[in-house]
């Protein structure tokens, strides 16, 4: 059987749109609307926040955001509660985004992004002590 | 996950119980995955997971897309020049569709919270 390896349709219109959310026009609107320019769904700052509360993860947990896209809510999770973190996404495009922002936020050492469908993780069982997953199948 | 582990899920969904004729309408104003057979916590839960908090956030649904279709509105030119007509025309309309779907009961957006023992 052979293996159709090519982006699905969703996975390209994502990836176009996170081209176009790489405008600063594009950003303003999430910043404006949702409290930061990270967000590609409907999680504001304060939901964000709050998962972070319900997850209730510290140093030296390990947190995974699937279907992160830029990053968002697992940086802002990672950032305020000083968990680890591994993103994962398709398109590339959002998480050259991520990737960007965790430097920005100075996560280099405890935060990673990685290309992953979210049907078949290159995980192990029991990795995670928590896991974050918002609007991602939109 | 390790045992113990959490999973907090955010998703768009039909509200339940809906008739098939307000179920495919909700399919139709919704995103493309809307439309599973079960609620999200319900999903999970079959997933092995233990169910701890599921909380309706529909309203602040309603104001964030509200708050996007506007901030947009505002910026119109702006975007358009960046999205190209088509692209600005389309985003607006699934905030419209979603928000009357919010309107008329059939959409919906939950947090459910859950556990692994
Ligand atoms: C609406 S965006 C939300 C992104 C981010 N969580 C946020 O709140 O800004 C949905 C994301 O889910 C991703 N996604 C959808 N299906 C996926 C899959 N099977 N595996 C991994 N990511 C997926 C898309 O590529 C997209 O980046």
């Amino acid at each position: 059987m052979t293996q159709d390896n090519r982006p699905s349709a969703s996975t390209r219109s994502f990836e176009e749109k996170y081209v176009r959310f790489r405008s600063p026009e594009g950003r303003a609107v999430a910043r404006a609307a949702l409290g930061t320019d990270l967000a590609n769904g409907y999680t504001t700052k304060d939901q964000a926040a709050a998962l972070a509360g319900h997850l209730g993860v510290g140093t030296g947990d390990r947190l995974l955001d699937l279907g992160a896209g830029r990053g968002w809510p697992g940086s802002f999770i990672a950032e305020t509660t000083g968990c680890g973190l591994v993103c994962t996404d398709l398109p590339m495009e959002a998480l050259l985004s991520a990737q960007e922002n965790i430097g920005a936020l100075e996560l280099d050492a405890s935060a990673t992004v990685l290309v992953a469908d979210g049907r078949m993780l290159p995980f192990g069982d029991g990795v995670f002590d928590a896991v974050c997953h918002a609007d991602v199948l939109c | 996950m390790k045992p113990g582990g959490r999973l907090a899920l955010l998703t768009i969904e039909t509200a339940p119980d809906l008739s098939q004729r307000d179920q495919t309408q909700a399919a139709s104003l919704g995103p493309s995955a809307v439309g599973a057979d079960a609620p999200a916590h319900e999903l999970v839960r079959r997933a092995g997971l233990q169910v701890r908090h599921v909380e309706d956030l529909t309203a602040a649904f309603a104001t964030t897309c509200a708050a996007i279709w506007e901030v947009r509105r505002s910026a119109e030119r702006e975007l358009r020049a960046v999205e190209g007509d088509e692209v600005y025309d389309i985003e607006q309309a699934k905030k419209e569709h979603m928000l009357e779907g919010i309107r008329l009961g059939l959409l919906r957006r939950s947090l459910v919270v859950a556990e692994r023992v």
